[in-house]
């Protein structure tokens, strides 16, 4: 069995992390030059801020709900994305079981896994990677 | 320039390299290689586990009493299950504090060291409580 990895809301979580006063906030990540928006947290996307659209058409849903916006800030995505990463073959026991895809992805080989324990496996992966990191799978 | 190569003009003081790699360098020199160390690593020594660690910056006089001073940083390990008597960072309702962890077998409370501070009890059914981490290491400049 393979298993995908895809953290949730990736860029929002990591801007998060030191800002508890965001937590079940909605929270919008713009691209470069912020142009478009490109990362939105579950509660930005439930008001209804579309993904990928320029910034100036969602301002007005920004504005209205009072949605907390960042600049794309790579240096911590590249830092929190590591981490991630890191953690994932420290729990498998082997690096070569991983295959980092992206920045916020990675696929897994859990053929070691019997059958009635991956659902627990999965879980306990999730678990550990949201203790440890910022990011929400 | 060709006396450069031997007299090292461009050498920065760092030590990338072993005696092995260097063939000109052989004799007693050698002999020591086999003992060669990288030198003390400050991450091998306070990382245990990398992926999991923080540095923060301290902020405010809480914990004074336990050596921790406003703008020293400390060393926060996520993977560490905070126990009762640790330092933890913790997010008490949208804050990020820094307090000894207290915690009875139905109550919760955060401590901090110093006397202009009171210790706070955790409602955990009316307030936004978590631990953010636990702190393992600080570091003060003196």
């Amino acid at each position: 069995m393979k298993a995908i990895v895809d953290c949730n809301s990736f860029y929002c979580s990591c801007e998060r992390v030191f800002r508890p006063d965001l937590w079940n906030k909605p929270v919008v990540v713009l691209s470069n030059n912020d142009g478009c928006i490109v990362s939105r947290s579950d509660e930005a996307r439930r008001l209804g801020v579309g993904m990928a659209i320029p910034y100036f058409q969602a301002r007005p849903i920004i504005d209205k709900h009072g949605i907390s916006v960042f600049s794309s800030n790579y240096h911590l995505y590249g830092d929190m994305s590591w981490r991630v990463m890191e953690t994932l073959p420290t729990m498998m026991g082997d690096a070569s079981k991983v295959e980092v895809y992206s920045v916020d992805e990675a696929s897994m080989d859990l053929d070691h896994v019997p059958r009635h324990k991956l659902e627990d496996y999965s879980r306990h992966i999730k678990q550990t990677v949201e203790q440890w990191t910022p990011g929400k799978m | 320039m060709e006396l450069e190569q031997f007299v090292g003009m461009t050498y920065k003081g760092t030590r990338r390299f072993t005696q092995h790699e260097i063939p000109t360098a052989n004799g007693f020199g050698a002999a020591a290689d086999d003992y060669m160390e990288r030198g003390i690593d400050l991450n091998e020594q306070l990382v245990r586990n990398k992926p999991a660690t923080f540095f923060m910056r301290v902020s405010g006089d809480a914990m004074t009493g336990a050596g921790i001073f406003h703008g020293d940083v400390v060393i926060v390990d996520r993977s560490i299950k905070a126990t009762s008597g640790k330092v933890i960072i913790a997010t008490l309702n949208g804050e990020m504090l820094i307090r000894r962890f207290e915690k009875t077998f139905n109550k919760i409370r955060l401590v901090p060291e110093t006397p202009k501070l009171s210790a706070i009890d955790v409602d955990l059914s009316g307030s936004e409580f978590s631990i953010w981490g636990v702190v393992t290491y600080v570091i003060h400049s003196l």
